[in-house]
């Protein structure tokens, strides 16, 4: 056999050293630690269900906060990622994996560029392309046109030096640029993160100044409104505390009761519901506030429709142009319904 | 020895060719469901009406559990006519059970009174677990169920009278 020469040797000591590289990148282990990790690294493995390419971890959609609420139950309850994955493809079938199973689609691609490094090596080592016998010298008897084989080498050579010392520096780079660096994907995940981190931090900046100033009702009802925008059971809790605080404060003061009302509404709290419209109808009875609570109260917490019919009605009379009226016309037409049907 | 380099072209291209032609054939909407000869999940939550239904409810029956949205639009209003008919039609051969998928009930009742209330049961699956356990894409998109409980169809996007009629006659509705 032919013996290589120092260029060739150093294309493939390159080409070789960049495998290894990526090999060694890809396999890096780097085992999740606390069960939240766990589950994200799971959610990242299914497809969101209801949006195009993204994972369940990374979309703010319903259904992939319900995939990543049952990852967390399934892994408390002892499961494994891999009975946790079966248990998704059961409904959505393989597609909802983001990683095929099976070598099968990994061998594609590697049977590929098997077949394109020995198609390439042929080409390269084959008997006509030596050194020492100048394609040139074949030319004029086949007639063939094309680069004398050293210099097709040297440049064969050159490329694939320059794409690997490329692809290295790429890796380099610093982080917006570099090959390394994690896109972002989806913003409007991006900006709802930065809505919450900006409203916790208005909570901070708000409780900071109420230590200094606790009785300063303008500071809490800001502070109740900061918690009412958050998006859980919890802040609809603090937020009801501070209101109740306020209504303290100052007990004449009918501006609190809708926001407190409408915090229990939103928390399904139909008993505290209830307790805060009677609280609002002593302060403030000709408010249309009142029926339209009770009225919500009765049908949507208790589905009594006899109740929620009188208070729609009332509400209706008092507040004919209030914006809420389609509405409680709506909720009014289901209730009447109701009743008919049981007579 | 030159021959057979250009025999290799052919060798390359027609099984690559054929591969991809092969997908142009196939609608990217049909993604097989894997419950299709199992039986339908089970649940029990509780309709807009207050009322409480079940999986079990619905045995002996075939059915049609349709995912909708009040936001779904064109597509949950173009096939609303669709149901409605079906429902009268058959209406003592197959129940209809709409789920709401990502909506909220205020929404949804909106929907009915502007498009027109069928009758049938619709229920709040307000966590979206319901329409996870059934492998819901996105709405709207419908299974018929027989009356061994046994899903027997899925149809993804807006029903049409054709597609109605066809998957009914699979779950033993029709004329």
């Amino acid at each position: 056999m032919r013996r290589l020469s120092r260029s060739t040797w150093a294309v493939l000591a390159v080409l070789a050293a960049t495998a290894l590289l990526g090999v060694v990148i890809a396999l890096w282990p780097s085992p999740p630690s606390t069960a939240e990790e766990r589950a994200r690294a799971i959610a990242a493995e299914l497809r969101c269900p209801d949006c195009a390419g993204l994972s369940a971890a990374d979309s703010p959609t319903q259904a992939a906060a319900e995939i990543r609420r049952q990852v967390g139950e399934m892994l408390a309850a002892g499961l494994s990622s891999d009975q946790i994955q079966a248990s998704f493809v059961a409904r959505y079938g393989d597609w909802i994996l983001l990683t095929p199973p099976g070598p099968a689609p990994w061998l594609i691609p590697l049977a590929a560029t098997g077949f394109g490094a020995a198609t390439l090596a042929w080409w390269l080592l084959r008997p006509g392309a030596s050194v020492d016998a100048p394609r040139a010298a074949a030319s004029p008897a086949t007639g063939e046109p094309g680069l004398p084989p050293p210099m097709a080498r040297r440049l064969a050579v050159g490329v694939a030096m320059a794409l690997a010392a490329l692809i290295g520096i790429g890796f380099l780079l610093p982080e917006p640029f570099s090959l390394a660096a994690e896109t972002v994907v989806n913003q409007p995940l991006a900006e709802a993160q930065a809505a919450e981190t900006a409203r916790q931090a208005e909570i901070e900046r708000l409780l900071a100044l109420i230590a200094a100033e606790p009785t300063d009702r303008a500071l809490l009802s800001d502070l109740a409104d900061a918690y009412l925008a958050g998006p859980a059971v919890e802040d609809l809790q603090r937020a009801a505390s501070v209101l109740l605080l306020l209504i303290g404060l100052d007990p004449d003061d009918p501006d609190p009761y809708a926001r407190l009302i409408s915090a229990y509404i939103r928390a399904s709290d139909w008993t505290d519901a209830a307790a805060a419209t009677d609280g609002l109808a002593e302060v403030a009875p000709d408010s249309p506030d009142v029926p339209f609570f009770r009225g919500l109260i009765a049908w949507r917490g208790y589905g009594d429709a006899t109740t929620a019919l009188d208070a729609f009605d009332a509400f209706l009379e008092i507040a004919p142009d209030d914006p809420r009226v389609p509405m409680i016309r709506a909720l009014r037409q289901q209730a009447a319904a109701s009743v008919d049907e049981v007579p | 020895m030159r021959a057979a380099r250009w025999l290799l072209i052919p060798l390359l291209v027609i099984p690559l060719g054929w591969v991809l032609f092969m997908g142009l054939g196939r609608d990217p909407a049909e993604i097989p469901s894997p419950l299709i000869g199992k039986p339908m999940p089970a649940f029990q939550l509780t309709t807009l009406d207050g009322d409480s239904l079940s999986s079990t409810d619905l045995a002996g029956r075939p059915a049609v559990i349709n995912f909708w949205a009040s936001w779904c639009i064109p597509a949950c209003v173009d096939e609303h006519p669709v149901l409605m008919d079906a429902a009268a039609r058959f209406a003592q051969e197959v129940q209809l059970v709409g789920i709401l998928y990502d909506d909220t009930p205020q929404d949804a009742l909106d929907f009915l009174v502007r498009y027109g209330d069928g009758g049938w049961p619709h229920i709040d699956d307000a966590s979206g677990e319901l329409a996870l356990a059934f492998g819901v894409l996105g709405p709207p998109e419908t299974f018929f169920v027989d009356a061994d409980g046994i899903v027997r169809a899925k149809h993804y996007g807006p029903l049409t009278d054709e597609s109605m009629a066809r998957n009914l006659a699979l779950i033993g509705v029709g004329p």
